[in-house]
């Protein structure tokens, strides 16, 4: 892994613990610091940006570093070299965002993490890398630029929609992933326009319903990206002349 | 073994392979032609990077576009100068070489020895981006070698070799293509590749201008002028009677030196038996007697200009 890749990887998620032990010196309240750094800071933001670092530069990382030529000239099938590398960047960010989320834990209750909600959560984020990556390794098929798609959804998209009023907010993935959690342990207090916007979004995503759309999200950005890999032509702007 | 068929390549409104037919064999082949000739655009086809807009294109009866049963026979060089940086010279290779299907517990063996073959095992163990250009040239040369592929395209391979390199490299491509070996190398410094071969398929604008051998691209351009220089003691007597040649276009002095004349002539096999003959009826000695129009690189003058260069 390039080093570059390795600092983000510390920066993003000592944020958690950073943000966890922010809130609970502020509020005083273990459960309210989990309730607001759980769900704010590791899952919108350590396990967003860390699935666009790895899994949006699936592809076109290796075209802006013109390395893409190396690979695509091995006799290996398109579509095995692409789960490979979706699968990579799948487990780092899972591992990566899960040891994030225990240290925000240790920070805001302690060493003493059993009597805290973590265990209740943390198997949300697997599951969440894997929707994430999915996704963003379909942008990264698709694109030339699929961090500023990426980006874009992570942090603008899944700030906004689950806000919406009706089912709109089915169009989210972090609220089809929250859906699956533990009712009160994983909900963060909004403000402001968010407030506002919640009180009109009562309505809540059946277990069963963000299951089977995040599988469908996953197994359809996945086929997508392979098929979209194995006929499409992958060459470096600059040496399509 | 590889056979393009009325080949052609758009880029969008762009062409960057104009109606291609030719084959390569074994022996090595060198691909010429200026920037923008269409070289890279060939040779991203053959390696299945590229699919043709229209046309074909097979290697070992097969469309190579992903393709891994050709890629199983085919190492590529590329002309870009990007790796994997943070890597040492030979985790690079031996990715490479694990990727192109060389078994796990040969692997190791198969890198040390491509990277003595390419002067690189003492200094294999260094990351990447700390190398030299003619280093980086020798890394990426040895992860196209490392699988023992039939096939060999090579990008501009020489470029950033110093004199010795260049010569090992020339060496090493000549004995791969006396193992049988069919080897592609692209290069637009033709010096480089008159050295290695006399196959060449010249492309022009994307277009092929001429393909086989020197000698026989040679016989294309006899309509155009041939250019001969003499050195000898006495030149002016010597160039009036050049003069009443019928196949004589033009003689002309060097102005610095006055004992070099260039003589231009329209037909030069009937040029070069009239001197033979006015040489030894005369009994006139010459200091030296060549032609600039036998090197490579007037050859594609004169194909790509319509005059030597």
């Amino acid at each position: 892994m390039r080093p570059r890749k390795v600092i983000t990887m510390v920066v993003c998620g000592l944020m958690g613990p950073f943000f966890g032990a922010l809130a609970k010196y502020a509020s005083g309240s273990s459960a309210a610091a989990f309730g607001l750094a759980m769900p704010l800071a590791v899952f919108s933001f350590t396990l967003i940006i860390l699935s666009v670092v790895f899994a949006a530069g699936i592809v076109s990382s290796e075209m802006v570093g013109k390395t893409i030529s190396y690979l695509l000239t091995r006799p290996i099938p398109r579509y095995k070299m692409l789960l490979a590398k979706w699968l990579g960047a799948t487990l780092v960010v899972a591992i990566a965002t899960s040891l994030s989320a225990i240290l925000t834990t240790v920070a805001i209750y302690g060493l003493d993490i059993g009597s805290s909600p973590l265990f209740g959560v943390l198997w949300l984020v697997p599951v969440g890398a894997v929707a994430y990556c999915s996704l963003f390794t379909l942008m990264s098929v698709l694109s030339t630029k699929p961090w500023l798609f990426a980006v874009t959804f992570g942090f603008l998209w899944e700030t906004w929609v689950p806000l919406l009023p009706g089912d709109l907010k089915m169009l989210s993935l972090m609220a089809q992933i929250r859906a699956l959690g533990p009712e009160g342990s994983f909900s963060s207090a909004p403000s402001g326009l968010a407030e506002a916007l919640s009180r009109l979004n009562q309505n809540e995503i059946p277990a069963a319903t963000a299951w089977n759309t995040l599988a469908i999200i996953t197994l359809l950005s996945l086929v997508i990206s392979c098929v979209v890999f194995t006929v499409g032509e992958y060459v470096p702007k600059d040496e399509a002349q | 073994m590889i056979f393009l068929e009325r080949a052609s390549r758009w880029y969008g409104q762009v062409i960057g392979l104009n109606d291609v037919s030719c084959s390569f064999g074994p022996g090595i082949t060198a691909l010429l032609g200026q920037n923008g000739a269409g070289k890279s655009t060939m040779l991203k086809l053959i390696t299945g990077q590229l699919r043709p807009t229209t046309g074909s294109l097979t290697v070992f009866g097969d469309a190579p576009f992903s393709n891994p049963n050709v890629y199983k026979r085919i190492g590529y060089c590329p002309e870009t100068d990007s790796f994997y940086e943070d890597m040492t010279g030979r985790q690079f290779v031996n990715l490479m070489a694990r990727m192109a299907g060389v078994p796990n517990d040969a692997v190791d063996g198969v890198v040390t020895r491509t990277l003595d073959t390419v002067g690189m095992l003492d200094r294999c163990d260094k990351k990447i981006a700390g190398f030299s250009k003619g280093m980086r040239q020798r890394i990426k040369f040895a992860q196209a070698l490392a699988h023992d592929p039939d096939i060999l395209i090579l990008d501009e391979p020489l470029n950033g070799l110093d004199p010795v390199g260049r010569r090992d490299l020339q060496n090493l491509l000549k004995q791969l293509a006396d193992a049988g070996k069919t080897i592609v190398i692209s290069s637009h410094i033709l010096h480089e590749v008159e050295q290695m071969t006399r196959h060449i398929v010249l492309l022009h604008k994307g277009r092929l201008l001429a393909l086989g051998d020197v000698g026989e691209i040679r016989s294309l351009i006899d309509k155009h002028p041939h250019r001969v220089r003499v050195e000898m003691e006495g030149a002016r007597p010597f160039a009036r009677k050049l003069m009443a040649m019928p196949n004589v276009l033009s003689v002309t002095f060097d102005r610095h030196n006055p004992n070099l004349v260039e003589i231009e002539t329209a037909e030069p096999d009937v040029f070069y038996t009239e001197v033979s003959d006015l040489v030894l009826s005369e009994g006139i000695e010459f200091s030296a007697f060549t032609s600039p129009d036998t090197k490579l690189e007037s050859v594609f003058g004169y194909l790509v200009k319509g005059g030597a260069s």
